[in-house]
């Protein structure tokens, strides 16, 4: 691990920490919950992985971390929900609950909210179709596998359905019927060639294509259950994809699916470190120095899925 | 004409990230009265994009009565088409040279600043989106800002023709404050929607973060509906199509390439989509939202449309339309 980038990393997500302790997707945006919770995440397991700053340093990212969470907590609808605006805005997003479960998890200090944020979670249903809807057959995916959407009364779609899995399971309720069905249908909008995309498979009879980081997200969700041909498939396109990819996200997700399953590339450090220094300072870098650091952190996939840490 | 190829009856399905447009789609057959509308329609024969795409372009929005004096001082926003990360597959977005072309005559106009500007429907990361797109090289050569709308700041703004029950639709900022927007589609047929043109490329306009990957939202509310209400409440300035190399058959993502050999552009979208329909060999009375557009947004009927430069040759673009 190159540990000088990785220390630059800390440092400069810490410096994009907004006045009111969140962080935006632009350095002068508004603070957001995907940011917030994913810099809480990366700053904490380089607490846990890579514990080599100084101590005043060390110090400075561990309160940015419990005010991260606790403007997390501030979000938190009476729902469970947790949204950037309060406001009441029918479509106002809430996707991002998954990561601030997640986030909290890394404290004992959250309780309540993990309670009313796991709840909310479970009480989240995609859309259904039922098998005998003519619309059946236009698609190659079981549209009956009850998953999570993006947004209420849409239907399930890849990512949240991982981000879903990555936040209950982190609370060791591993049996859920919910969590049962989330890990089937990641199954089933596998595509035929390997990979995943958003999560549609096949539309009108023709294999769509992949892309690496919802198949980053969904084999970091994936990780710990038996290995399958699936898993195999993805596995084979993320190496083979990977050459190629020099976006950050796509990088770190890339590097965190296959780290999951014991493939870290060989060239991963060098490489992060490179996107990291042609990024570092774009006014849209807080989310991807946060998934760069998660990446960079041997060992991250492992951190993402495990339970209470403090 | 018929060009269609015939596919599993109805589809329309929102699981897919498609829709239920059949509701809209059967009352806009009837056709509106709009014979108070008039609009007028450039079209430039463009064979590659080795050709003077700018040359065409300011010769086009010249002819149409646009210039320096429309730009002077001003932030144009131009929203490409970049749906979803391929570099195989070149003709799902539209061209990179297309949009530095009208950046440029844009920018020799006075225009104060020029931004690019998309929201993807299918993929979340904006860089790899921008790399495999071969958008990422072009934006850096000629110093063009982007914004990934799927992430910019927004705010909710009244939906102004209520098709749908979208009450208020989520506007990013830098949709708000452009002075000129400026639709830039690459020219494809569509599964569910007939033809994706530089109405439909507004779905790209609208926060991914409120309307999920893909806009599903959207698709429930009905995609006809949907593309009138964010025409309406959007108000684009100009359309400018990428026809160079079209897509035919199954569009918007998977079909084919289709040489047209063609730029289309105007400051009335919906006569524009409906002369390029024209160009594909789609009749656009069949396409739900032009119909729907015709009487409030704009002229779809030829004899209310001031065709300018190339006139029309047909180039019949196979279609995949599910019904």
């Amino acid at each position: 691990m190159n540990e000088s980038w990785i220390a630059e990393a800390r440092r400069g997500l810490l410096e994009r920490a907004r006045g009111d302790k969140s962080w935006g997707y632009q350095l002068r945006s508004r603070g957001e919950v995907e940011p917030t919770a994913l810099a809480a995440l990366a700053l904490e397991a380089a607490h846990a992985l890579a514990p080599s700053v100084n101590e005043a340093e060390s110090r400075r990212e561990q309160a940015a971390v419990s005010d991260a969470l606790a403007w997390l907590a501030a979000h938190q609808g009476n729902d469970g929900a947790v949204r950037a605006s309060m406001s009441a805005a029918p479509g106002e997003p809430a996707w991002a609950t998954p990561l601030a479960l997640r986030a909290w998890s890394l404290s004992e200090d959250f309780a309540e909210p993990r309670r009313r944020a796991v709840a909310w979670l479970l009480n989240r249903v995609g859309k259904i179709i039922p098998k005998d809807s003519p619309d059946v057959r236009i698609v190659g995916h079981d549209l009956t596998i009850v998953g999570w959407p993006w947004v209420e009364q849409t239907h399930a779609w890849l990512e949240p359905t991982a981000y879903a899995l990555i936040a209950l399971r982190g609370e060791a309720i591993a049996t859920h019927p919910r969590i049962e069905a989330g890990l089937r249908l990641i199954d089933n909008r596998a595509l035929p060639s390997g990979g995943w995309n958003y999560g549609n498979s096949l539309v009108l009879g023709r294999a769509l294509r992949p892309q690496p980081a919802p198949t980053g997200v969904a084999l970091v969700a994936l990780a710990g259950q038996p290995r399958t041909p699936t898993i195999d498939r993805a596995l084979a396109y993320l190496q083979q994809k990977w050459p190629m990819i020099e976006a950050p996200a796509s990088m770190s997700w890339s590097v965190l699916g296959l780290d999951a399953w014991g493939e870290r590339p060989r060239d991963a450090d060098s490489r992060l470190a490179r996107t990291f220094q042609a990024i570092q300072s774009r006014d849209d870098a807080a989310t991807r120095l946060a998934l760069l650091l998660l990446a960079g952190l041997e060992g991250s996939a492992g951190f993402l899925m495990r339970g209470p840490t403090r | 004409m018929n060009n269609s190829i015939p596919t599993t009856r109805r589809g329309f399905l929102t699981a897919a990230g498609a829709l239920t447009a059949v509701g809209l789609g059967a009352r806009a057959v009837q056709r509106a009265d709009e014979s108070h509308q008039r609009a007028d329609v450039f079209i430039a024969h463009v064979d590659s994009y080795q050709d003077p795409i700018e040359r065409s372009i300011r010769e086009g929005l010249v002819e149409l009565g646009f210039g320096p004096a429309w730009v002077r001082g001003k932030t144009v926003l131009l929203k490409p088409n970049l749906v979803e990360p391929t570099r195989d597959a070149p003709h799902v977005n539209t061209h990179p040279l297309v949009v530095r072309a009208a950046a440029e005559v844009y920018r020799s106009w006075g225009a104060r600043r020029v931004v690019v500007a998309e929201g993807p429907g299918h993929c979340r990361d904006i860089d790899y989106v921008l790399d495999e797109s071969q958008f990422a090289p072009m934006l850096a050569s000629e110093s063009l800002d982007f914004v990934d709308l799927n992430f910019d700041d927004y705010d909710w703004t009244k939906n102004k023709l209520n098709r749908t029950t979208l009450g208020a639709l989520a506007l990013p900022a830098s949709i708000r404050n452009a002075d000129l927007i400026v639709s830039m589609p690459k020219m494809k047929t569509h599964h569910w929607a007939g033809v994706t043109l530089s109405m439909k490329n507004l779905f790209g306009v609208l926060p991914g973060c409120c309307y999920g990957w893909p806009k599903n939202v959207l698709h429930q509310a009905g995609i006809t509906e949907s593309i009138l209400d964010l025409n309406a409440t959007v108000r684009p300035h100009l359309a400018i199509i990428d026809g160079i190399v079209g897509m035919e058959g199954d569009g918007p993502i998977m079909g084919t390439p289709k040489h047209a050999g063609v730029l289309v552009m105007g400051a009335n979208l919906p006569a524009v989509d409906a002369t390029a329909a024209r160009l594909m060999g789609i009749d656009p009375w069949t396409i739900a939202h032009l119909a729907g557009s015709s009487g409030t947004l704009g002229p779809v009927d030829e004899c209310h449309i001031s065709q300018r430069g190339e006139s029309i040759n047909p180039q019949p673009f196979r279609t995949l339309t599910a019904m």
